[in-house]
């Protein structure tokens, strides 16, 4: 699985992309994965309690997860998660 | 007189006459004014069907209530003219100062007609307004200009003027104020250079009164607690600028690449917003009372492309990066300072060189047809070669200079330009994202964003999160957006204001300020009185139905890889429906019905 930062989040990985490749059958559950592996600041970035950061736009092969299962959407070894703050432009 | 200062200003440049008029106060409070009052004022006054680079033809410059006040990045002033890129309505918006100084200086709007006879200025020293010989200055690019005009005039004055494209009557030349900002598209800076005339210096000391001062301040300080605390509006934007959408889009499978062959490109994070923060920002910066920052100051330092300034901005940094196949963000940074340098458009410029490259691609031209240049897509030396010779109008250039629908059409293929009513199409792939492509084709200046700004509900889930391919429901935001837009472009507000802040807060905010009364109804609705204001002057200069149309690539081709992969636009689908809403006719003609609700009948 492929997990890409974007902007802030990408300051608190250090990279921009990497290859995932323990167990994460949902979205949850990696980025819980993510959350041990880069620590608090991570995962104060990315939860608000249990549920997502509303402050996060989270893609599943270029699909928002709001149109999936949200935190729960399943994943699959070849997937591309993209993770971007709210950001905006014109 | 609260918000308006009650004064337009007319300046004749054929007969020298500078006059002033009353500001028709009824008008002003129906069209509000910036964009509003500029279309009302100069659509009353030219016929449609006017040669756009004809003395003619007239050009409007106006602030709107805001500007100049604390209202939060309330300092923008718009450009109505009739674009000679699109021979459609044109409005172009600006931020920086000048608007603020114009408005007090003591003016609604300035109307500038007629042709000088050789190359003038304007200078606007609050009352007194001269017509000042330029002859010394014509040639000059826009920073020596604005040097050369305040050295002349006074050194904080706001200088807005064209650099050598608009003297050469590039089609899709810009107005450059404060260097760096632009009112960027549909050629308003060839229509002044077309009067022969250079620059307009303002400095004004007036105060712009408020009906209800402590409403208006309160008013104020909530729009700007809203928007500091919302993530775009508060940090994201000043962190990462406007440029940070090129990941987005490209994620999405919404970046178009190669002329709008492909909707993905691989490496455009070499030219997106974290690349430009880590190599060549030098700090964010903001127009006048600007709470969000998007502005970038930036330099670049490799010799070969050594250059500093602003930008780019997410579409130029798409236009002359991803769609002619190039990720080298110091080329693009390069290009960019050369179009501020010379006063072009960034996006028609990137778009109308990935249109050449693509008819390279195609056989359609050789060398024989470019100056010798390889036209390859991902030429990073042709791009910027390319750019000054558009500036100059020198060999290929003076054809690309067009635009890229007349230089295709020239060849007899009209379908390599990316253009709706002539004007190239920005930074987001409505094979992509189904309801910018509506905007797109429904936009009264043709190929833009700003004026429906879909993407926030499409893709970055600002307000909304909606499917970007899906189609429902999008009439009625395109709609939506449209509207609400034309009222905070005439209001002299910042649509960046909305990461944060509804109608309701542009509402009561002018109502404090005028005096007025506008309910976030009353608000919308004169949006909707703009909007069908300039479809009416298209209609009359010959627009039809068939001006509401993409480029047939993006309906017949689907993208090719990435995550929109498969996907083309249904604007033709959509466009019955989007009519309906409007209240229009099923060729696009607003009915009688509803102009009289809107009172344009």
């Amino acid at each position: 699985m492929t997990i890409r930062y974007f902007a802030d989040v990408r300051l608190l990985t250090g990279r921009g992309e990497e290859t995932f490749t323990k167990a994460a059958p949902d979205l949850r559950s990696l980025l819980r994965g993510l959350a041990a592996q880069y620590g608090p600041a991570f995962g104060k970035r990315v939860f608000e309690g249990d549920q997502l950061s509303s402050t996060l736009i989270i893609f599943i092969n270029g699909r928002d997860i709001a149109h999936l299962k949200g935190i729960d959407s399943p994943l699959g070894g070849d997937d591309v998660v993209a993770v971007f703050p709210m950001v905006a432009g014109g | 007189m609260n918000g308006w200062s009650g004064t337009i200003l007319r300046v004749n440049l054929t007969t020298g006459a500078v006059t002033k008029q009353a500001t028709d106060m009824k008008d002003a409070a129906l069209y509000i004014g910036a964009r509003g009052l500029g279309d009302k004022l100069y659509i009353d006054e030219v016929d449609p069907k006017v040669d756009p680079l004809s003395p003619d033809n007239k050009i409007v410059f106006a602030p709107g209530p805001f500007s100049g006040t604390f209202a939060p990045s309330g300092g923008r002033y718009h450009v109505v003219t009739k674009g000679p890129l699109t021979d459609a309505i044109a409005g172009s918006n600006s931020g920086g100062s000048f608007g603020p100084e114009l408005h007090y200086a003591g003016y609604d709007a300035l109307i500038v007609e007629g042709k000088a006879a050789g190359p003038v200025y304007l200078w606007i020293n609050d009352d007194v307004v001269e017509i000042r010989d330029a002859s010394k200055i014509w040639g000059q690019w826009v920073p020596d200009t604005t040097d050369s005009i305040r050295a002349e005039t006074d050194a904080e004055a706001k200088v807005a003027c064209i650099g050598p494209a608009g003297e050469k009557q590039v089609l899709f030349a810009a107005i450059m104020n404060e260097m760096n900002r632009a009112a960027g598209r549909s050629g308003v800076g060839a229509v002044m250079g077309s009067k022969n005339l250079k620059a307009i210096a303002v400095v004004g000391t007036k105060p712009i009164k408020v009906a209800d001062p402590k409403a208006f301040k309160d008013a104020v300080l909530v729009g700007r607690k809203l928007v500091k605390e919302h993530p775009v509006g508060g940090a994201g934007l000043k962190a990462y600028g406007t440029d940070v959408l090129v990941n987005i889009l490209n994620q999405v499978g919404a970046l178009p690449a190669y002329n709008f062959q492909d909707g993905y490109f691989p490496t455009a994070d070499k030219v997106g917003g974290e690349s430009l923060t880590a190599n060549t920002l030098v700090r964010a910066k903001g127009c006048f009372s600007c709470v969000i920052s998007c502005g970038r100051v930036s330099k670049v330092k490799n010799p070969k492309y050594a250059g500093e300034g602003e930008g780019p901005e997410y579409e130029a940094a798409w236009s002359m990066g991803p769609d002619c196949g190039i990720d080298n963000l110091e080329a693009v940074s390069k290009c960019n300072y050369l179009c501020n340098e010379m006063g072009m458009d960034p996006i028609t410029l990137g778009s109308t060189i990935a249109c050449a490259m693509d008819m390279f691609q195609a056989g359609i031209l050789t060398t024989k047809d470019t100056d010798g240049l390889d036209l390859s897509f991902g030429n990073v030396d042709t791009l910027v070669e390319l750019t000054r010779k558009i500036g100059l109008r020198e060999g290929l250039g003076n054809k690309l200079a067009l635009g890229s629908y007349r230089f295709a059409n020239s060849y007899g293929h009209p379908e390599f330009s990316m253009t709706v009513k002539k004007q190239e199409m920005p930074a987001y792939d409505p094979r992509g994202v189904q309801g910018i492509g509506l905007q797109y084709a429904t936009c009264n200046r043709g190929g833009c964003h700003v004026k429906g700004y879909t993407i926030a509900v499409e893709v970055l889930g600002c307000g909304a999160k909606l499917d970007p391919h899906a189609t429902a429901e999008k009439p009625f935001w395109v709609k939506l957006f449209q509207d609400l837009t034309a009222a905070i472009d005439a209001s002299g507000g910042c649509i960046f204001g909305t990461f944060g802040m509804g109608g309701e807060n542009f509402a009561a905010m002018l109502t404090a300020l005028t005096g007025v009364t506008y309910t976030p109804e009353d608000y919308l609705k004169a949006g909707e009185r703009i909007w069908n204001l300039e479809r009416m002057f298209n209609l009359e200069a010959g627009l039809t139905m068939k001006d509401d149309q993409l480029p047939e690539r993006l309906t017949k081709n689907p993208i090719k890889t990435g995550p929109s992969k498969g996907q083309v636009s249904h604007v033709p689908e959509m466009l019955p429906e989007y009519y309906q809403l409007r209240g229009w006719d099923e060729k696009g003609v607003p009915t009688k019905e509803r102009l009289e609700q809107l009172q344009l009948a």
